[in-house]
């Protein structure tokens, strides 16, 4: 009895579940299908290196996840989502504070997206019709930079031990690997036997090595 | 599973905190941290911060060895497995 009870509230919090996923999805899954696809368009990314099709892959994640966050934590049954996604109802209103958490959190996705895809986006379209534009990119990059900093060190305050544990972590399962990475193929480019990066090269592994190394400590300590 | 390279400690929270109706949610509230931290302590993904035991041992008004329990201090020497 009570099981059919619970399967019957479990049905229509399902179907909410779906539509309230489906109407988020399309609200970041638009206008990120139409920015891809105009780059697309203005450029073959099949001909640009693989550090730039890699870089434009992550910032495009970046700013999904960050579009996805923020517009979660714009309401309170998304912050309720947020906190616990099992909860048994989501009408539970989230601390002060956890809005704003959240939202930082968004802001550093999205700026770690549009700061990863403005040199592409300038190689591929901006540099075919104004190749002055790049020490304005490269201000408007050092701005971004700076307050991503701040941001970061705002998420850093607002966290509690377990998440500062996370990001630490991750942090040095990221280092340990790829000095190691970067150590090999720097005696192996030095040696003859390994072909020469780029800084753009390396700043894109190492991006792609702290999605994966933050990933995996982010699984161990229960977070998924 | 939780491998040895994270679980070090067993503790009876989610005992302590089922006796008193609390949900995880809760119980973060009282401890001011996120209810993914009580998550990760319950399934012992993660060992609290000395502050935080004390946080958690006064709220039950236990000791924290009450609550929890430290394998390794069962006989066995800094880096060997507990028996």
């Amino acid at each position: 009895m009570n099981g059919d009870v619970a399967m019957e509230r479990e049905r229509p919090r399902s179907a909410m579940r779906i539509v309230v996923m489906t109407a988020v999805g399309l609200l970041v899954g638009l206008p990120m299908g139409w920015v891809v696809g105009k780059v697309l368009k203005a450029a073959d990314l099949r001909t640009l290196p693989w550090s730039d099709q890699a870089a434009m892959a992550l910032a495009m994640l970046f700013i999904a996840t960050g579009a996805l966050i923020a517009i979660f934590a714009a309401t309170r049954r998304g912050q309720a989502i947020l906190i616990d996604p099992n909860a048994p109802d989501y009408d539970r209103p989230a601390r002060p504070g956890v809005a704003a958490y959240y939202l930082l959190q968004a802001a550093v996705l999205l700026l770690a997206g549009a700061m990863l895809a403005a040199p592409v986006v300038y190689l591929v379209i901006v540099n075919t019709t104004r190749a002055d534009a790049g020490p304005t990119i490269m201000l408007a990059v050092l701005v971004g930079f700076a307050l991503q900093t701040a941001l970061n060190l705002a998420v850093w305050r607002r966290s509690d031990e377990l998440m500062r544990r996370v990001i630490a972590e991750s942090a040095a399962l990221c280092f340990w690997a790829l000095q190691g990475v970067f150590f090999l193929w720097a005696c192996g480019e030095r040696l003859g036997v390994l072909p020469a990066i780029s800084s753009w090269d390396a700043v894109t592994v190492m991006m792609g090595g702290y999605l994966i190394a933050s990933t995996i400590v982010f699984y161990r300590r229960g977070l998924g | 599973m939780v491998s040895e390279w994270i679980r070090a400690m067993r503790n009876r929270l989610k005992v302590l905190r089922a006796e008193r109706n609390w949900s995880q949610a809760d119980l973060a509230e009282r401890l001011a941290v996120s209810r993914q931290t009580i998550n990760a302590l319950e399934t012992g993904r993660y060992d609290p911060s000395l502050p935080l035991a004390f946080r958690i041992g006064r709220l039950f008004g236990l000791p924290i060895e009450a609550i929890f329990q430290d394998d390794a201090a069962d006989g066995a020497e800094p880096g060997e497995t507990a028996k």
